[in-house]
């Protein structure tokens, strides 16, 4: 049956980092927005603060799904990880253009690029990476 | 048939499920359009547009509350595409509008934002009816 909102999370390694991979599906607005928040918040929670969310399948996203990512970016910031943004379909980054997010939160072609910037960020001390790397 | 100028309208019942709905009835509105569609990214942004001001409503003006109903009313007027939501709601004070806070301190406030950024003009007053109302112009951008 086709779900309106559904995620799982996949860990992965970047060289000797782990971070974990966020697959988000199909819409994320009023009515889905808190179980990204509560899932997110979870694995803070537990230390896994070295987060890419992946957005292949996510189909719209309202300022109910923005609040919860700049909310989580900073919490993620905060025990020395980041929340990366990867594979937005062209609909969605027009979002994060059309309100400045995009120099605000690092959005990535794909997870590859995301993963491999977790690891210029740590060869940087945990600094993120500069904004003109994202593309 | 000429589709240039039209108006269809829908209820809402004040739920944030309904908002799936809302977003499709736009969408298929503005497809309608067979002489002269409008490129995507208007169509994506008059969408988000509405969506944001059904949820406002929904939350703030009825607070949530379930067994209300909201009326969105679309007309194509030559060259712009109009919104029209009408409620039986608190009305929206503009100047109590909270600010988005971009450092991650706050999630709310980023609704009005992104009307305001996706519309060409949002007008909040009271209908003739009584009901108060959000309406949301938009200039079409069109493929040809």
């Amino acid at each position: 049956m086709w779900k309106k909102f559904d995620l799982t999370t996949t860990e992965d390694k970047a060289g000797e980092l782990t971070l974990y991979v966020v697959n988000v599906k199909g819409y994320l607005d009023s009515s889905t927005f808190q179980d990204l928040q509560d899932h997110l918040h979870q694995l803070i929670d537990e230390g896994k603060c070295r987060i890419v969310v992946e957005f292949g399948e996510l189909n719209y996203i309202s300022s109910a799904g923005l609040g919860v990512l700049m909310g989580m970016l900073q919490e993620a910031r905060e025990c020395d990880g980041d929340l990366k943004l990867a594979n937005m379909s062209s609909k969605v980054r027009n979002l994060f253009d059309m309100l400045g997010f995009s120099r605000l939160i690092h959005i990535y072609e794909d997870v590859e690029s995301a993963k491999k910037a977790f690891l210029k960020d740590d060869a940087n001390g945990s600094e993120p990476t500069p904004m003109e790397e994202s593309y | 048939m000429t589709t240039r100028n039209r108006t269809q309208s829908v209820l809402i019942e004040s739920r944030l499920s309904e908002l799936e709905r809302t977003r499709m009835f736009v969408t298929e509105f503005c497809l309608l359009d067979h002489e002269s569609k409008p490129v995507e990214m208007f169509l994506h942004q008059m969408v988000l547009a509405v969506n944001e001001a059904a949820a406002n409503i929904i939350q703030h003006a009825y607070a949530q509350e379930p067994d209300h109903s909201l009326e969105l009313i679309l007309e194509r007027a030559d060259d712009h595409l109009l919104a029209t939501l009408l409620h039986h709601g608190d009305p929206f004070d503009p100047s109590m509008e909270i600010r988005p806070a971009f450092d991650g301190t706050r999630s709310s406030g980023f609704g009005v934002y992104i009307i305001h950024n996706a519309v060409d003009e949002a007008v909040y007053g009271e209908w003739v009816d009584g009901r108060h109302f959000i309406r949301l112009t938009k200039r079409i951008w069109r493929t040809d």
